[in-house]
């Protein structure tokens, strides 16, 4: 008997023991220089979770590259503060300028009330040095890092990173944080911003002009220049655009670069633009989209000119439902929906039942039309190969027992189907069985 | 030409996110030229003394005022009419043409003396032109709230028209449709400013009001916000067709008293609410030619919500359902049989209207029966079945109803795709809504690119749940004993309310339309 306790509790440490030299060198693998291992490291210590991840990190830390910095950071986000706060202040001393702002970042929130107002101020100080010490490819990763602080002494140093030599993409990210954190535009920044237009580089000359125009309109026609001397300035301030605020020229400058787009993404992001503001222009450049070379870009083209009002017509649209192209079909079932015509629900249908890349589509598609007629096909779906699918039919399905049978209530966790796991079967089944019943 | 031009601004909340001063700024900037010879004036509703800056010449002395007065908005009721009546006098001994520019976007509807205030402007032959939003149609809201606080003298009125013509408050319906459908128009008091006046009219929406949304007080069953209205475009020449009388309220009324269309829907309106149909009573009362403003009484209570006698419920619903088709057969009968004649475009339309939300009210009736015959008793009785999982009890069995709720599930879709959506009522109510759908079509056909057609869609199939007693609290004090004066402002605040767009909370701004 004692014989036995004795190997019970030595197997146990072992185990203990064995598991607390895995979590080590995982946490060393952070620090690797091989991008995959690092990053199943950085997966398995997150699914982990051990609150001996902490010590561990923060023994290692400072000597880690970069990456590894970065890694650990997130990985200690994971854990409350209480159980991170002596990390943090550590971190506060640490070599790398980066960790400096990250330790003295989350300590802040934690400073509140007058006792603290000493110790926050010179965390306060601690952010504002980092920051200033920063080596400049670092300086984006340290401001995200403190994103909560809007001490005057942080905006301040952020201001101060704005010169006529920084890159346009440190100049868009501050320029983003500081509107962000001053929940506008403000004279202090503004300032600063006006020192940008010296710069040689035209990108950041044309993001300092975006920011000013919020308040200045008379700089929209010097930016309508700079777009037309250099059309490929418009991709970085894209997203800082003020759209009530933008001129014919800018209006114009914009219109063509839709029409030559990098990549699908920026269509969406353009029309968001033009929608407001030149609903004509957008049309015209959609429609010459439609025939780009490039089938993603004639997609997304079609996506955007359906979902404006009046984008595609009725006559347009039946011609597309009974064409060739699948996608197209499928946006006109889906944009004819939404003008409460159903003529698309058997096209939606059958490309939901067959197999092909747009089935995740024809299965969103089908989900909005909360029709009786796709139950069977979405719990179908539910079972289908792709993970995407499976997410959109139990997504759909959902919501179409609820509009269909509104006095009914449903508990579809009690179902236990998650479309990310292997075993389906039963749940499926469940589905199956209420449904053979009510319908 | 020598002008006097006087701008009276109501410095509402709304107006100052229009962006009114830089576009007023930017007009006189572009017209330089021809406001050479024009003196502009500037007022304020609200202020002890509404002129501001009498005419002057230096309109760059006008715009740093208007900067500066406009600077901060303030919500409350104000009296724009009073201040008209002001800035009028200021110009009526102006020499060259006078126009009088009011902008104000919330406060149409708080009148104190339309007559009045037509009539100074018509002594001094000034020109009222105004900026405004819409209004909602016949908009019932200060009828329903007639308690409301308003300032001494003043009577908070409302909607396109001289008075309320098109009935509201029927039965299962959460909230009228009129005050959820842009009327196209902007409120009669200032309509009528600008009408007798030979005056314009501008109306003002923002982008944001114009977004389409299914349901502001209920839910959509059968979309995600991505509903595309397929009468979103108004028809200019129906919408014209549709509108309010503009004359003097009571010219309005002896006009009205005279249209058999207008007689017919106040007796129906009447009738019905004496039935229970409607719950609110016409605010008109019919004289052999004419008629005359009334107090808008409630209408019979037909007390359905109020207890959990499921079975009581179902047996007065029952009865009131067939009341509704009674009513809405001897409509239907008494518009088919109009005279083509005196008889105006909007109150046929209000009449055709009526007949639907009629079968709607009954439509609503049955689903309401069949949901205390069939699925309430259900759901208490104990010895029913646990449902097939996914499906669960929708209350617990030994809970105890003691009243009954609803909700509204929007129509805008149409009636179509309730034929798929499992309600209760049977095969009866089946019928039912397949006459509504032929009815709602029909409608929509004749008014569909109009106010009209709009605000059929802003009802609903009402959806019930029962409701179970809460558990009470005390009250919680609200001001502190003390012969202190409360703190906040005199001027009473404007509710807010939703209405046709998804706007600013300022009164019943719409935006709908074109």
């Amino acid at each position: 008997m004692r014989l036995g306790a004795v190997v019970l509790v030595g197997v146990l440490l072992t185990g203990v023991s064995g598991a607390q030299s895995t979590l080590l060198e995982l946490v060393q693998q952070l620090g690797s220089d091989d991008r995959r291992q690092r990053t199943d490291a950085y997966r398995a210590l997150q699914r982990d979770r051990s609150p001996q991840i902490v010590g561990l990190i923060a023994k290692r830390i400072d000597s880690f590259p970069r990456v590894g910095q970065e890694l650990s950071c997130n990985l200690l986000r994971m854990f409350p503060i209480a159980d991170t706060s002596t990390v943090y202040k550590q971190l506060t001393a640490a070599e790398s300028a980066y960790l400096r702002v990250v330790g003295a970042a989350r300590l802040v929130p934690t400073y509140v009330g007058a006792s603290a107002r000493a110790r926050r101020q010179r965390a306060i100080k601690v952010i504002a040095a980092a920051l200033a010490a920063c080596e400049a490819d670092r300086i984006m990763n340290a401001v995200l890092a403190c994103r909560q602080v809007v001490d005057p002494p942080v905006l301040a140093q952020l201001r101060a990173f704005l010169t006529p030599d920084t890159t346009a993409h440190v100049a868009t990210g501050l320029l983003r944080e500081l509107l962000l954190r001053e929940r506008g535009t403000s004279k202090p920044t503004a300032q600063a911003v006006a020192s940008l237009l010296t710069s040689s580089k035209p990108r950041v000359k044309a993001v300092a002009y975006a920011y000013l125009l919020r308040d200045d309109p008379s700089h929209g026609k010097p930016l309508a220049e700079l777009l037309k001397e250099k059309p490929g300035v418009l991709w970085w301030v894209r997203d800082q655009l003020p759209t009530n605020k933008l001129g014919e020229a800018v209006i114009e400058a914009i219109a063509a670069g839709l029409m030559s787009p990098r990549s699908e993404h920026d269509i969406p992001r353009l029309a968001v633009i033009l929608r407001q503001r030149a609903p004509h222009k957008l049309r015209v450049a959609l429609h010459g989209l439609l025939g780009h070379e490039k089938e993603k870009y004639r997609e997304v083209a079609l996506k955007q000119l359906a979902s404006m009002p009046g984008g595609l017509n009725h006559k347009d649209l039946m011609e597309m439902l009974q064409g060739d192209a699948l996608p197209a079909r499928i946006v006109a079932a889906a944009t004819l929906r939404r003008r409460d015509n159903h003529a698309g629900l058997d096209v939606v249908l059958a490309a939901a039942k067959a197999t092909g890349k747009h089935r995740v589509d024809a299965a969103r598609a089908l989900s909005d039309f909360r029709s009786k007629k796709a139950i069977p096909v979405l719990l179908d779906l539910l079972d289908a190969q792709d993970r995407a699918v499976r997410t959109v039919a139990w997504q759909g399905l959902q919501k179409t027992l609820r509009s269909i049978y509104p006095y009914r209530k449903f508990d579809f966790r009690g179902c236990d189907y998650d479309p990310n796991q292997g075993s389906r079967a039963t749940a499926i089944a469940t589905l199956r069985a209420w449904w053979a019943e009510a319908k | 030409m020598e002008r006097t031009l006087m701008i009276v601004v109501d410095p509402s909340e709304s107006l100052a996110k229009a962006g009114f001063v830089a576009a007023f700024t930017k007009a006189v900037a572009d017209n330089a030229q021809s406001l050479t010879k024009t003196r502009i004036g500037f007022g304020i509703v609200g202020s002890k003394n509404t002129v501001i800056l009498a005419p002057t010449l230096a309109h760059q002395e006008v715009l740093a005022e208007m900067r500066r007065q406009l600077s901060g908005q303030t919500a409350g009721l104000r009296n724009v009419y009073a201040a008209v009546r002001e800035g009028a006098a200021a110009i009526a001994q102006a020499s060259g043409e006078r126009t009088l520019v009011l902008v104000s976007f919330e406060n149409g509807d708080l009148e104190d003396n339309v007559a009045k205030t037509v009539a100074v402007l018509r002594r001094g032959k000034i020109r009222a032109e105004v900026v405004t939003s819409e209004t909602t149609l016949s908009d019932s809201y200060w009828q329903r709230n007639s308690n409301y606080k308003k300032p001494r003298g003043t009577k908070l009125v409302g909607g396109d028209g001289a008075i309320v013509d098109v009935p509201w408050g029927f039965l299962f319906q959460r909230q009228p449709a009129n005050e959820m459908t842009p009327a196209g128009y902007a409120m009669w008091g200032l309509t009528r400013l600008a009408a007798a006046t030979d005056g314009r009219v501008f109306l003002y929406a923002s982008a944001d009001q114009q977004k389409h949304v299914c349901a502001f007080f209920g839910s959509c069953l059968f979309c995600s916000n991505d509903h595309e209205l397929p009468d979103a475009g108004w028809n200019s020449a129906l919408v014209g067709q549709m509108a309010p009388l503009v004359s003097a309220r009571n010219d309005a009324l002896k006009e009205l008293g005279r249209d058999a269309a207008f007689r017919l829907v106040m007796k129906i309106w009447l009738a019905a609410a004496k039935e229970g149909l409607i719950n609110s009573q016409p605010g008109i009362r019919l004289r052999a030619t004419s008629a005359a403003r009334d107090r808008a009484r409630a209408g019979k209570d037909l007390r359905l919500l109020l207890t959990g006698n499921f079975a009581r419920n179902a047996k007065r619903a029952e009865a009131a359902a067939r009341k509704a088709a009674k009513l809405r057969d001897q409509l239907a009968e008494a518009v088919a049989h109009l005279p083509p004649e005196g008889v105006s475009y909007r109150a046929k339309a209000t009449a055709n209207y009526m007949v639907v939300l009629l079968q709607l009210t009954r439509v609503n009736l049955l689903t309401f029966a069949g949901f205390c015959r069939d699925y309430a008793p259900q759901w208490f009785d104990e010895r029913t079945g646990e449902p097939l999982p996914p499906e669960v009890a929708p209350f617990a069995r030994d809970r105890r109803p003691h009243g009954i709720f609803y909700e509204n599930l929007s129509l805008c879709h149409g009636v179509r795709p309730f034929y798929e959506v499992e309600l209760p009522g049977g095969p009866l109510l089946r019928d039912e809504l397949m006459k509504l759908d032929a009815m709602f079509n029909g409608f929509q056909r004749r008014y569909g690119k109009s106010q009209f057609g709009y605000a059929l869609r802003r009802n609903g199939i009402a959806r019930f749940y029962p409701t179970f007693p809460g558990i009470s609290k005390g009250s919680v004090r609200r001001r502190p004993k003390s012969a202190a004066p409360p703190k906040g402002p005199i001027t009473p605040k404007r509710p807010t309310r939703r209405g046709g767009g998804s706007g600013p909370a300022s009164g019943p701004t719409t935006g709908g339309g074109e």
